[in-house]
């Protein structure tokens, strides 16, 4: 099967959930024998979507990669207001503003839409990730119709999914593919679609063992920290995340219990935070850097609001890792209960008392961790994930009824 | 041989944690303000979330729901008047027959009632309940008002309909104050 991959970022240095789980889906696709190619911007941040890589045709991991240029660069003093106003505004704002918002948003590739429709019919497959960019609000309907079509959302509860401006994206493609039963909810809820579709999941890998030694390098190389107790944060740091909140959820948590408990931050701040005596941010560090920081932490906190799936947790879940969860995610809240291995919290009050419990009884966060990793095993083992994703991809394109997960 | 493993249930931590939370509420170990203060990023994020409050609606159809039972041998048949209990309970067995057809056609019409306002308030209640040529009326005007607002090539265009205007009403004026031939 010849499959195109459309997603706004992609690349070894490209850090984020969809844009990883892209680069999964494709990777082991192509490791299966199937043609698989990637249609991208030459960004490697959101942040600015600025031309990292050279545009033209590379092979990643056996992987076919075209990039196309990114026009213009995202300006945080065009985009910040426009973003307040569109999906943050308190009013309906008319379409014609909403598309500017996505231009603007980014990233904007003019060759994007060209390209697709010279080249979409050449493809047994189209699948976009990510319903929030410039490349599947353009590049799906480009797309769809020419050839059978898949859109992975990796949508969250965030205002954009409410702007009018998604309605129809979410009716063109042949079928939707969700990283968990509640994104799917979730997208039912908002979009009453009824295209076939499927909840693919996410795997991770199993063999994560992590030595003594990698851990007690990892302690070494983060100044202060010693041999300290910790929770550990693994992520951009971005109110959008939760790590705002949890920061000032952990100041408090240490002005009102004293103590030598730290936290530590694996990933870069999107603006600078104050320093605190407690936290120590190490910035994005190599794989391996990371999961020692997750085997040698206390347990895992993931505090956003927003997420279609959280890898980071199931990663820390196969370390055998215990979790505290923003219990004011769905999906989140749905991984802690399924998998027995995370405690969701809603609030200061109820993450105060869940850092106690996990502080207090050591042998509680052992077995939060074993339970998590049962789950892990249970249901995100990459070789059955991409069994049936290969035979979700071939249904799709039968003109048979409708493709059940 | 190893311990057995314990496998604590999230259902049952979550119950513990909120009893220890209530606790330490109800001692005052959260200073007035904290947790409100410590909510902002939280209370930024729902305050976009839509919300549906069909609260009154659904009350009021549990209170329909309650006057569903038809029956005619609830109609009273007691009396202050001596004989009068009798005399009820004589007419009522009299026009059974009539009473149980009366009740029973109520009670099909009301059912049918019901299905018809259930299938209302789940219509409401339908997170995607939009009215959709009117979103792309509402939107068509958005964007035609937005676009005299804020074309600059336009702004003469509009000048001169104000110039026009302005001397269609000084006409209008003029004509008004002149005195009937």
């Amino acid at each position: 099967m010849r499959v195109l991959f459309v997603v706004q970022r992609y690349g070894a240095q490209v850090p984020g959930g969809a844009e990883l789980a892209a680069r999964e889906f494709a990777t082991r696709l192509a490791a299966r024998g199937h043609a698989t190619e990637v249609l991208t911007s030459c960004a490697v941040s959101y942040v600015d979507w600025a031309n990292a890589y050279p545009p033209g045709t590379s092979m990643l991991e056996g992987v076919l990669v075209h990039r196309l240029g990114v026009s213009e660069p995202r300006e945080d003093r065009i985009f910040g207001p426009m973003h307040a106003r569109v999906p943050f505004g308190r009013h309906r704002v008319p379409p014609f503003l909403q598309r500017d918002w996505m231009r603007v948003q980014g990233p904007h590739m003019p060759g994007l839409v060209p390209w697709l429709r010279e080249h979409a019919t050449s493809y047994d497959r189209i699948v976009f990730f990510t319903y929030l960019y410039f490349t599947a609000s353009a590049g799906l309907p480009a797309a769809a119709g020419l050839v059978p079509t898949v859109l992975h959302p990796t949508a969250h509860d965030e205002p954009p999914l409410y702007l009018p401006l998604f309605d129809l994206m979410f009716h063109l493609p042949s079928a939707l593919a969700f990283l968990t039963e509640e994104e799917a909810e979730l997208v039912a809820d908002r979009f009453h679609t009824h295209i076939p579709s499927t909840v693919t999941g996410l795997g991770v890998e199993l063999d994560t063992a992590v030595s003594g030694t990698d851990v007690a390098a990892y302690r070494a190389g983060v100044p202060g920290l010693g041999e300290r107790p910790y929770l550990v944060y693994v992520g951009r740091v971005d109110p959008g995340k939760g790590s705002v909140e949890l920061f000032d959820f952990f100041a408090a948590y240490k002005r009102r219990n004293p103590s030598d408990l730290a936290l530590v931050v694996v990933g870069d701040p999107v603006e600078p935070m104050p320093p605190h005596a407690d936290i120590f941010i190490t910035g994005f560090v190599p794989e391996a850097e990371k999961r020692a920081a997750m085997a040698g932490g206390l347990a895992l906190v993931q505090p956003s609001y927003f997420e279609s799936f959280s890898l980071v947790l199931i990663e820390a879940w196969a370390l055998s890792k215990a979790a505290l969860v923003q219990g004011r995610c769905d999906v989140l809240e749905g991984h802690a209960r399924r998998s027995g291995g995370g405690i969701p919290y809603r609030g200061f009050a109820e993450f105060e008392a869940a850092v106690d419990l996990l502080v207090g009884d050591p042998g509680l966060a052992a077995a939060l961790g074993r339970q998590g990793r049962r789950y892990v095993e249970r249901h995100f083992d990459w070789d059955r994930i991409i069994e049936r994703y290969e035979d979700f991809l071939d249904r799709i394109g039968a003109p048979a009824p409708a493709v059940s997960p | 041989m190893d311990p057995p493993e314990t496998t604590p249930a999230v259902g049952d931590l979550l119950d513990r944690l909120r009893a220890r939370v209530e606790e330490r509420r109800a001692s005052g170990a959260y200073p007035p303000g904290l947790e409100h203060d410590l909510d902002v990023h939280f209370r930024h994020i729902v305050e976009h979330r839509p919300v549906r409050n069909l609260e009154a609606l659904h009350t009021a159809m549990a209170t329909f729901e309650e006057g569903l039972a038809f029956d005619a041998a609830e109609i009273p048949t007691g009396s202050r008047v001596p004989g009068g209990t009798l005399l009820h309970q004589a007419a009522a067995k009299l026009v059974t027959r009539q009473t149980d057809w009366i009740v029973q056609q109520l009670r099909e019409f009301a059912e049918s009632v019901r299905v018809m306002l259930w299938a209302m308030v789940n219509t409401f209640d339908d997170p995607t309940h939009v009215h959709a040529e009117l979103t792309a009326q509402i939107d068509a005007i958005l964007d035609r008002l937005a676009y005299y607002e804020r074309s600059a090539a336009d702004a003469p265009m509009l000048g001169e309909i104000v110039r026009r205007l302005e001397k269609l009403e000084a006409a209008e004026t003029a004509r008004a104050e002149r005195p009937e031939p």
